[in-house]
């Protein structure tokens, strides 16, 4: 691998924004186009970061610093990839559950799930069940992704699964719901599809269910 | 020493394990009773963080129960599911079937079925004719006294902390970047409420306090007076009779429905 690209993955690993986004115009200079830079620079680095994360290796505060270099980065490249140069991985329609005004975790999978090439449609927090229906069907979403901090608010998520069995969306979108009290029996329990214990692994699910929708 | 006062009084045969956050209120409650229980408390905070609060504790049950404590009393709600991956193995368990600490520091039953954002919309189950249940507004940012001494005035106290050891970490413009990350938590609240009890700490030392915090987030503050009655109750003669209350036996756990109700789950076992 290219000496810059190695770089741009250590210093986003790092949380060093300026440096990230200087590399990255530097890698483009050099002749290295967007798409590799974007794929075997700053991906990378932030898969890095996903896995030491799971493993408690690294907390909340690096996984933000390196999201932001990881912006820095992609905001030099956006304007530099030409259309259709990137694939289209799929939308996702995320936001805290009505009632719930938490927001750090839902904007951690946010941040992973851009990192791996995913348009997230961020609704914020206190997000009604008819919101999500509205901008998934706006954005032509592959997933609603419900986050939710609080066992009183968690029970929301129900609401949402219905509006979408009601919904023209039903069977064509995937619900994922994470959050501190969620668990696999809870997702089960209210007919979501995906389950994620942390935000790395959400990143990850979000792209193999969009990968699923589009073969299907 | 008299010969009477040789001899012990006797203690209630349950004990309880309490979050750090209700230490003074159940300290009040306790100083009352004729009998008062032993009380063992657990650092307040673990609702962040569920899995440990449960690790912690089943390892403070089983310590009582090696013990030969038969009845233990846990002054925690839900706290995050935090207490659904509880297990006693020998002992009976009494929980309050509440979702978090600030019902019992209110001292009513609180509706969450009805909370909503005070945004004007109510929500469809949002009207209770029983007025011992209020309805609880999520926009609110909840304080007492024991939530300002153990998490909100050393979280504030520890900032410049933070800041020196984020800049020593990570350089002045990360350190900067999650500074200002940290102060968003407030952001999004529409007030901030202290629940006080009489009695329990001065109110106007807690409201400069409260008002402290509440700043951060340039959040009006309001004062609530707590009513002791919940937490009397918990501490009193057989609240399992009490439907606030959910006994729990060996082999079943407090737990969360779909649906959103709190209910004991599993199937009691023979010990």
């Amino acid at each position: 691998m290219s000496e810059v690209l190695e770089e741009i993955s250590a210093k986003l690993q790092k949380g060093k924004m300026k440096d990230v986004a200087a590399l990255t115009q530097q890698a483009f200079d050099e002749g290295i186009d967007a798409l590799t830079i974007l794929n075997e620079g700053l991906m990378p680095g932030m898969d890095v970061i996903g896995e030491r994360f799971k493993k408690n290796t690294i907390f909340i505060p690096e996984v933000l610093i390196a999201a932001r270099a990881m912006a820095a980065g992609t905001d030099i490249l956006r304007p530099l990839l030409s259309a259709g140069s990137g694939e289209q991985k799929g939308t996702v329609v995320l936001g805290t559950i009505k009632d719930d005004l938490h927001d750090i975790g839902k904007n951690l999978v946010r941040m992973m799930m851009e990192s791996k090439g995913l348009n997230v449609i961020d609704l914020g927090v206190n997000v009604k069940p008819e919101k999500y229906i509205e901008a998934a069907i706006e954005h032509n979403a592959e997933i609603i992704a419900c986050s939710a901090l609080l066992t009183t608010t968690m029970v929301h998520i129900k609401d949402v699964v219905t509006a979408v069995q009601e919904s023209p969306l039903a069977g064509k979108v995937k619900i994922m719901v994470g959050g501190a009290p969620i668990n696999q029996a809870f997702c089960d329990s209210v007919g979501a599809d995906c389950y994620s214990p942390d935000a790395p692994t959400a990143a990850v699910d979000a792209l193999r269910l969009c990968s699923e929708l589009h073969a299907a | 020493m008299s010969a009477k006062s040789a001899v012990s009084a006797p203690s209630p045969a349950f004990h309880v394990i309490a979050c750090e956050v209700f230490r003074f209120e159940l300290t009040m409650l306790c100083a009352q009773m004729p009998l008062a229980p032993q009380v063992h408390f657990l650092p307040q905070g673990l609702h962040d963080t569920p899995d440990l609060l449960t690790k912690e504790m089943n390892s403070a049950i089983a310590a009582l129960e090696g013990a030969g404590v038969t009845e233990i009393r846990l002054c925690y709600g839900l706290c995050g599911r935090g207490i659904s991956g509880v297990r006693a193995k020998k002992a009976r368990l009494i929980v309050p079937r509440v979702h978090d600490c600030i019902a019992l520091l209110m001292g009513q039953n609180v509706n969450d079925g009805a909370s909503n954002i005070a945004d004007g919309t109510a929500d469809e189950h949002s009207a209770s004719s029983d007025e011992s249940v209020i309805s609880r507004d999520g926009s609110v940012f909840w304080s007492s006294i024991g939530w300002l001494k153990y998490s909100q005035v050393p979280f504030l106290e520890q900032k410049e902390v933070r800041r020196k050891d984020y800049t020593e970490r990570f350089g002045e413009d990360s350190a900067a970047y999650l500074m200002e990350m940290e102060d968003a938590w407030l952001k999004e609240y529409k007030s901030a409420t202290l629940i006080h009890w009489q009695g329990v700490g001065a109110l106007d030392t807690l409201l400069q306090e409260a008002e402290r915090v509440a700043e951060q987030a340039n959040l009006p503050l309001k004062s609530y007076e707590g009513n002791p009655q919940f937490l009397r109750a918990f501490l009193g003669e057989a609240p399992e009779n009490d439907s606030r209350f959910c006994q729990i036996f060996v082999g079943q756990y407090l737990d969360i429905a779909a649906d959103g109700s709190l209910c004991i789950m599993g199937e009691a076992a023979c010990v």
